[in-house]
């Protein structure tokens, strides 16, 4: 007579087979049984919430207290092992399901950001539990305006991705795009935030990063504040913030903290360093193998005597260099801290300055490649950084091949790259192309702040006026 | 998609056959730039046939290995043209011969009189040339000058180039490069000038400055008279002026500067009435006096300036005559009486003819800025 | 959403479609047809350019904002206008094309002597194909890109200042040019490009003020085009300036850096952008109309077709006097077609209110 359907503690118990680390308690005398993933639960709230009480409750009191607010009672029987593998206390009683929220699991301590840093100003970065994430948002924007959608990604995963805006700032149209890209996702989990990020990419191809994502509360507090959309992913410390444009990248939330003028000097010296980054090596090469002429006087011999000891041309020269200054940079990124400091000196002084004495490279050159490197660092984005590094190789192979004209077409093609690319249907090159005066001082300088009277064009807010400040 | 993919593949294909193809390559270390040019016309006799005049080229060329005992090669040529010359001189190196960092060209004193526009027009037509070489006369032989090393300067292109920037900062002699001798030569209105160097004992002396009419050399200023030269020529704001204003006195202004205003009064049919005014504007510190005056009271003072005005109008006078006498209208009066009149009128009148009997005035006033720290 | 140009950008785009390699011998043109103070014609000739704006304004106003095919194709039958339509979209193909090889040849004579233009022509039109095969919208966005990128080289004549001099552009007007109607066409062949205007009028929003931006556009150029002449006429004598072949390249090479010299070759080379946005406009112009054409064939086959077979005829002029005279022929024509075609179209506007009014009342 065992054709008897199985409980639902069996049917629960079967589908978690071999999960050894699944917590099954039983409550003979009030006939309960708790079933629940012990490194899932916050141990705390569940003892408070449904131990204790379980503890000490009698027969007759136990459908009252599976009346409480913590407790939701389910009939679907794959919800409560859906709600199990989620952090849930599944609680079974006399044939009834309860799930309780007591989700909880180990995570990271707030702490300071270590890709991100900022010299003033709040040092709090994200950790890789979405709620204490959101809570730090939260708690800065205290607000019912700021809404936060749920959604779940992942059919393995389901991995809870929350979607902010403040409501009256954002606009409803660019919420629904996004919203509904992360619906339209089929994939089997996210890993972090920015695999989230090229599943919903306008130009997944493309080797500039469209979305800007970031590490830091302040950064997203502000893009909420300008009307964009955030996004949150669980198990990722990394936040999304859409619509970005290229010039977005370059800015830093130092900028705003300082005085307005000095944050300027320090936006116009990233683009600066932006331009050396990306065509120092490639000028370099251009004018020793094409366009000597360029060179005043006094350079010219020191030029010509260092690169006459050295055999290969000046191609080959430029593109040995880089190539070792990036083995230097990902060997860097891998080592331990104690040894990375030293192979750093080790790879910098030493072997520059035993290239140039081997007589492989010049010391010119030399220079040109290292202050591209430090250069490249000056972005404050990791990700743009590491895009403009890749580039910069294109742009040396055109420039050794074709002279100037090699590098204004490595130029050419990296605009007319840039200006087809979009971000949630707006222009990647918003406020240059299309044109919107009135955001250019957010863009190349840092404006003071009475001047900042109206929200970015890009994030195509109906609220376009900043709250009055005096003057 | 396809196509696109297909067209990276042929531009990445265009791209390496260019690379490994290329005839256009100019290496910096496999290039011999030359740094300085002389043109001479010599005479050269060969047997059975007449002297007939070639022209002598020489490339000053500097080294780039430190190792090679010579900081630079000579080369020379002597042929028809600069440009057969040039394909000479190529095969006397080892590296490719480009000229797109020459600096300085010397014409010997011969070649100067005889017309330098056909060789500086090679040197214009020449897309790799720049603009600011800078030109200069050789009294004497521009090869020996050029070929010569000299012990306690650096290498002698160099040298000759930063003599010529230098002295051309003082007033010393006219900046003039390529692109003023070329601009001098086609104005109607305007006659070219150079410097003139020449060889001294150890060293490269600067010996005057050279008046040209259209492309020929036809005289001098001696450097004594640079800066009366230079009150005439145009505005300038650095000088030093020396007068020597009688037996015992002498006075010396530093950090000069001059205006220069030219008017034309009258007309040139009318002889007797046309007359070219020269106002010159001159301030300077006075830091340099031998005499008797005291310079410590008003009365001092403007008798000084008085008599230094009346010695540069003097100097001045002078100078327009003699300049006048060569037909080289150096100080571009004929711009400012071009201005002055109708185009026919311009273009029917002679301004060669009439220029060598012009009258000219020259007024100067001269303002002390300050007489140094003692009185 | 539906991106529409904006009237920054249309300003801008006139401007990048008008200023190419002309503008390099502009001043040596203006004085060898002109003589002395010869500039003043821009002046004249940027008003007849003016006028040739308006009469497009006229078509956008009475048209009411339907584009120039539509127009043309309710009154005469598509059998008839394809062939035309073909032969106008190969010659402004091939106008872009040759337009692009001058700037080639001119560049293979400053930096690479023996090698191959067509390597060059090559790069160039791939560059070209990559943006004609966005849409307008991208094109207009790069354009504003490469203008920002370009416009800052007039302060470079700023240092010119010291060595110009009023006294060289002499009191005469108009002595020791040639004169004549070539000479008027020749420098009207600068200002072409405004024509584009006409077929960007569908993609703009209505109800914008479209042609204040281009007559904007086309007073900027007036505007950059004198200041250079000007200079020129000051800082090289009258005689010189007739003899240097292209002005502009001597002035740029006269700059000197204490880091940098003889930037001429970057900054002509910094040109290639405003060469190809005119290339490009022609191309997109050539393409739209092929596309009326052909309107079943999908817009990538356009884009190829035109830029390959621009390639293959550019092949045919080899050295720069040739491409030249080819470009003044082609420009003379050009010159024709873009006063005609509006008067057409004016001239179909108001056969179709009238074949309309008949309708409404038949008697």
């Amino acid at each position: 007579m065992n054709t008897q359907q199985p409980t639902p503690v069996q049917q629960t118990l079967e589908q978690f087979m071999d999960c050894d680390d699944l917590i099954y308690r039983t409550y003979p005398v009030i006939q309960t049984e708790l079933i629940f993933f012990g490194n899932l639960v916050d141990y705390q709230q569940i003892n408070r919430d449904v131990i204790d009480p379980l503890n000490h409750v009698r027969m007759e009191e136990v459908p009252a207290l599976l009346q409480q607010s913590q407790f939701e009672q389910e009939t679907d029987v794959a919800k409560v092992i859906e709600g199990i593998a989620e952090g849930n206390a599944a609680v079974f009683h006399q044939g009834l399901m309860f799930l309780a929220n007591v989700y909880g699991p180990e995570h990271r301590n707030v702490e300071k950001s270590e890709t991100e840093t900022a010299i003033s100003g709040p040092h709090d970065a994200f950790v890789e539990a979405i709620e204490t994430n959101l809570s730090l948002i939260r708690k800065r924007v205290r607000s019912p305006r700021l809404k936060a959608v749920r959604l779940h990604v992942g059919e393995i995963m389901k991995s809870t991705v929350y979607v902010l805006f403040i409501d009256g700032l954002a606009d409803p149209d660019i919420v629904n795009e996004m919203v509904n890209r992360i619906r339209d996702i089929e994939i089997d989990g996210l890993i972090d935030a920015n695999l989230l990020v090229q599943c919903i990419d306008d130009n997944p191809d493309s080797i500039f990063p469209q979305f800007l994502t970031t590490e830091r509360p302040d950064v997203v507090t502000s893009k909420l504040l300008d009307g964009k959309v955030c996004c949150l992913i669980d198990s990722s410390p990394t936040a999304i913030a859409a619509p970005t444009n290229f010039f977005e990248f370059f800015s830093s939330p130092d900028d705003y903290y300082q005085r307005w003028i000095l944050g300027s000097g320090v936006r116009i010296l990233r683009f600066v360093a932006f331009i050396i980054t990306v065509s120092f090596t490639a000028l370099y090469v251009s004018v020793t193998t094409f366009h000597y002429e360029m060179i005043p006087y006094p350079l010219l011999l020191n030029l010509a005597e260092s690169r006459n000891k050295v055999p290969f041309p000046p191609l080959f020269e430029a593109l040995l260099m880089e190539t070792t200054i990036e083995l230097l940079r990902e060997a860097g990124a891998r080592l331990p801290a104690k040894i990375g400091q030293t192979i750093g000196i080790v790879g910098g002084i030493v072997i520059g300055q035993a290239a140039v004495q081997a007589g492989l490279t010049s010391n010119i050159l030399i220079i040109a490649v290292a202050s591209s490197a430090i250069a490249s660092f000056v972005i404050p984005s990791y990700i743009m950084s590491a895009s403009i590094r890749m580039i910069r190789f294109g742009l040396i192979v055109l420039a050794g091949v074709w002279g100037m004209l090699g590098l204004m077409v490595g130029l050419g093609l990296i605009v007319i790259h840039l200006t087809g690319l979009k971000n949630l249907e707006t222009s990647y090159l918003t406020p240059v192309a299309p044109m919107k005066m009135s955001d250019w001082k957010d863009t190349f300088i840092r404006g003071p702040l009475w001047s900042s009277k109206t929200r970015p064009s890009q994030a195509r807010s109906k609220n376009i006026h900043r709250n009055k400040m005096r003057k | 998609m396809k196509i696109r993919l297909g067209l990276q593949l042929v531009f990445i294909l265009v791209l390496i056959t260019s690379a490994v193809q290329s005839s256009d390559y100019r290496i910096l270390e496999d290039l011999g730039f030359t740094n300085a040019t002389s043109y001479d016309l010599v005479e050269i006799e060969e047997e059975g046939k007449p002297p007939v005049m070639r022209l002598r080229v020489v490339n000053s060329v500097p080294k780039v290995d430190p190792e090679e005992p010579a900081d630079r090669e000579i080369l020379e040529a002597v042929a028809d043209t600069s440009k057969q010359a040039r394909i000479v001189m190529s095969r006397q190196t080892n590296r490719m011969l480009v000229s797109g960092q020459l600096r300085s060209v010397l014409f010997g004193l011969e070649l100067a009189k005889a017309g330098v526009w056909q060789h500086i027009d090679t040197l214009v037509r020449d897309p790799s040339i720049g603009q600011r070489v800078r030109m200069v006369i050789v009294n004497g032989e521009a090869s020996e000058l050029l070929k010569r090393d000299y012990k306690a300067y650096p290498s002698t292109g160099l040298y000759i180039f930063e003599l010529l920037q230098k002295e051309s900062n003082n007033q010393a002699i006219p900046n003039v490069n390529l692109y003023h001798f070329t601009r001098d030569y086609y104005d109607d209105g305007i006659d070219a000038v150079a410097p003139i160097i020449k060889q001294g004992a150890d060293s490269i002396t600067l010996d005057g400055i050279a008046l040209f009419h259209a492309d020929q050399y036809v005289g001098r200023i001696e450097l004594d008279h640079s800066l009366i030269f230079a009150f005439l020529r145009g505005n300038f704001t650095k000088g030093d002026l020396g007068m020597a204003l009688s037996h015992e006195e002498h006075v010396l202004l530093t950090a000069v500067s001059s205006k220069r205003k030219v008017a034309v009064k009258g007309h040139p049919s009318d002889r007797d009435s046309f007359e070219i005014v020269f106002h010159i504007e001159v301030e300077g510190s006075l830091l340099e006096y031998i005499g008797h005056k005291t310079l410590s009271d008003d009365k001092g003072q403007q008798q000084l300036v008085r008599e230094m005005e009346e010695y540069v109008v003097g100097q001045a006078d002078q100078m327009l005559k003699t300049v006048q006498s060569y037909r080289s209208d150096c100080f571009g009066v004929g711009q400012y009486v071009r201005n002055s009149m109708k185009a026919q009128q311009w273009y029917d009148m002679d301004w060669d003819a009439i220029y060598p009997n012009v009258k000219t005035k020259v007024e100067v006033s001269i303002k002390i800025k300050n007489y140094g720290k003692f009185q | 959403m539906k991106e529409k140009l904006n009237q920054y950008h249309i300003a801008i785009l006139i401007y990048m479609t008008q200023s190419g390699i002309v503008i390099f011998s502009l001043p040596r043109l203006v004085a060898e047809n002109f003589g002395t103070n010869g500039w003043y014609v821009l002046v004249i000739i940027s008003l007849l350019v003016t006028c040739n704006i308006f009469l497009m304004q006229l078509v956008y106003r009475f048209g009411k904002g339907s584009s120039v095919f539509d127009i043309l194709e309710q009154r005469i039958p598509l059998a008839v206008l394809s062939p035309i339509y073909i032969l106008l979209a190969l010659f402004w193909a091939y106008l872009g094309c040759l337009v692009g090889k001058q700037y080639i040849l001119i560049l293979q004579m400053l930096a690479f002597p023996t090698t191959n233009p067509m390597v060059f022509k090559f790069i160039f039109d791939f560059m070209a194909l990559i943006l004609i095969s966005k849409q307008i919208y991208n094109i207009t966005k790069a354009a504003t890109v490469f203008f920002y990128l370009t416009i800052w080289m007039v302060f470079v004549f700023f240092f010119h200042f010291p060595e110009f001099s009023w006294l060289r552009l002499t009191p005469f007007i108009g002595y020791g040019g040639i004169g004549g109607l070539e000479s008027w066409l020749e420098i009207y062949i600068a200002f072409l490009g405004y024509e584009v205007c006409l077929f960007l009028i569908p993609y703009v929003p209505e109800k914008t003020k479209v042609f204040k931006a281009v007559y904007i556009g086309n007073f900027f150029l007036t505007f950059i085009y004198l200041f250079i002449c000007v200079i020129g006429f000051g800082f090289f004598s009258f005689g010189q300036l007739t003899n240097l072949v292209y002005p502009l390249l001597d002035m740029l090479a006269y700059l000197q850096l204490p880091f940098i010299e003889r930037i001429e070759n970057f900054l002509f080379t910094l040109f290639l952008f405003k060469v190809l946005m005119t290339t490009v406009i022609y191309f997109w112009i050539a393409k739209i109309t092929l596309s009326r054409v052909f309107r079943k064939v999908k817009s990538t086959w356009l884009d190829l077709s035109v830029v390959v077979v621009s390639y293959g005829l550019s092949l045919i002029p080899q050295v720069i006097s040739e491409v030249e005279r080819l470009l003044r022929m082609l420009g003379y024509t050009q010159i024709v077609i873009v006063y005609v075609f509006p008067l057409l179209l004016l001239a179909v506007i108001a056969l179709n209110r009238m074949s309309n009014r008949r309708r409404e009342n038949p008697s």
